[in-house]
């Protein structure tokens, strides 16, 4: 999808708890050290460059080199703090690798469908997906990830923040979740969750709007998760025009 | 540990301890492109276990300052004068790839320096390919992704390290990309010259251990065998290796070592 280090990047760091997993059932991370950081270069990373006191007075970028990043969060964050992984938690994510690169061609052709979908559907008020022309980051994005430019999207449904909730507590198929990446597909609605604590001041300097819905589209048949997504509209689209009648 | 040798600054690692030139010392000498990080398996390995390891970056390679050598002959004679400017009365050398050409010019020509010897993963010559040379002058990174390819057997391509987690090739070609621009195209030139093999493993006295791999394909196993049939003394085969049993196969090679020393 990406190679961010062959693009420049020296560190990543990745959650492994969702595409990678890919079901939701396992938190975990991950840090890539690309080892093409010269962290020698200068005195700005003296846990690095100087002697560590936890590590024998080693000076980790002389003795490892490339790895000098690595060897650290090794030796410290997992050695002296333990954030160990589970069996269990390992092999839902080992079992879960297994299967990434077939699950993201379906992620994305269902990305590109769904986006189609709701494009098109009178209901909607507005799409945002990089893959979009209309997208402030749709030229990058394409040049970086020409396989496919993610699986999130995020929408307006017409009828704000009534009308959200209402999408919302009707989709039957898609997951009311707060998570992103799993198999299955995941809406939320942050105006009246993640977010509904907010005064409308907060959400308009954060960039969310009262009607924003973020989908992480999912492997479901995409015939059966646009039916599902048409009748949880439809029912909004009621909310909106007994909103609109009370006006 | 930093020195200045011949007005160039050199650095040497000794495993992250204090070295002390009089105790039980172990040499390791790298090969061309490499630098001491090859040897991150082993010298902190036996640092820890009571010998005192050095291990220095030629000039041009690794945190020493200066310009690569041209020779194996010229190499031998800094290794030296480094271990002059040091303290080291005598030591054991382990040299790999072309560090095994440099120890058997050390061991024959300054045998008084030399207690014992092992050469990793060498020969009595090794014929660099013209191609590999002209690629290393013209286009280094080119060269060194080749040479990672060729240098590595199943465990490498597998990325099977000791240390979880680790790509063999990727740090491989790190630490080679951090040498001085023109390093590696000098170390094979030098490889590809020298051609005193058979005569410097006939005038070394002091006790060798070969190791041969059987699936390097830089220093093939046929090369080490007749390296091995040159020199005598103990071998080792490691079968489920390519060219860099140091990182590939650490566990075999120190067990090894510790026997021999």
């Amino acid at each position: 999808m990406i190679k961010p280090i062959e693009l420049g990047a020296n560190v990543l760091i990745h959650s492994l708890t969702k595409w990678m997993g890919g079901h939701g059932v396992a938190l975990g991370g991950a840090v890539i050290d690309g080892g093409n950081f010269n962290w020698g270069q200068n005195d700005k990373f003296p846990t690095l460059t100087a002697p560590h006191f936890g590590y024998q007075g080693v000076i980790l970028w002389e003795e490892f080199g490339p790895a000098a990043l690595s060897v650290r969060i090794r030796s410290e964050g997992m050695m002296n703090v333990g954030p160990c992984m589970s069996p269990q938690n390992a092999f839902y994510i080992l079992q879960g690798l297994e299967t990434l690169g077939l699950r993201m061609e379906r992620h994305m052709s269902n990305t590109a469908a769904m986006l189609d979908f709701l494009v098109n559907d009178e209901r909607i008020a507005w799409v945002k997906h990089p893959s979009l022309p209309d997208h402030p980051g749709h030229e990058v994005a394409m040049r970086l990830m020409p396989k496919g430019q993610g699986s999130i999207i995020a929408c307006g449904i017409k009828g704000g923040r009534e009308a959200g909730q209402a999408f919302i507590e009707n989709v039957q198929l898609a997951s009311h979740l707060a998570n992103v990446g799993d198999a299955k597909t995941l809406v939320i609605h942050p105006g009246s969750t993640t977010h509904s604590h907010l005064s409308a001041e907060a959400m308009a300097s954060s960039g969310l709007t009262d009607d924003l819905i973020r989908i992480s589209v999912g492997l479901e048949d995409i015939e059966d998760l646009k039916d599902d997504f048409r009748q949880a509209l439809r029912t909004a689209s009621k909310v909106q025009s007994a909103k609109e009648l009370a006006e | 540990m930093k020195i200045t040798l011949n007005d160039t600054e050199i650095f040497a690692s000794t495993g992250g301890r204090e070295f002390d030139p009089s105790g039980k010392t172990l040499m390791f000498i790298h090969g061309s492109g490499q630098s001491h990080l090859g040897f991150m398996l082993q010298h902190r390995f036996f640092a820890n276990r009571g010998w005192q390891c050095v291990t220095p970056d030629m000039p041009g390679h690794g945190l020493s300052s200066g310009k690569a050598f041209k020779t194996v002959e010229e190499m031998a004679d800094w290794y030296a004068s480094f271990m002059q400017a040091v303290g080291i009365k005598k030591s054991s050398i382990i040299g790999h790839s072309m560090g095994g050409l440099i120890a058997l010019e050390l061991a024959s020509r300054y045998s008084d320096l030399v207690s014992k010897a092992v050469f990793i993963s060498t020969a009595l010559a090794i014929s660099v390919n013209d191609t590999l040379i002209d690629m290393a002058a013209n286009d280094e990174s080119k060269a060194i992704t080749a040479m990672m390819d060729w240098a590595h057997g199943s465990t490498g391509h597998k990325h099977q390290h000791t240390v979880p987690g680790t790509s063999h090739m990727i740090y491989g070609s790190r630490v080679m990309a951090s040498n001085a621009s023109g390093s590696l195209h000098a170390g094979l030139s030098a490889c590809k010259a020298y051609t005193n093999g058979p005569i410097a493993a006939a005038d070394i006295t002091c006790p060798t251990l070969t190791i041969i791999c059987g699936q390097d394909k830089m220093t093939p196993r046929k090369t080490g065998l007749a390296l091995h049939s040159a020199l005598g003394g103990e071998m080792l085969e490691i079968p489920q290796s390519g060219h860099m049993s140091i990182t590939e196969q650490p566990i075999e090679v120190n067990k090894a070592l510790q026997a021999f020393f």
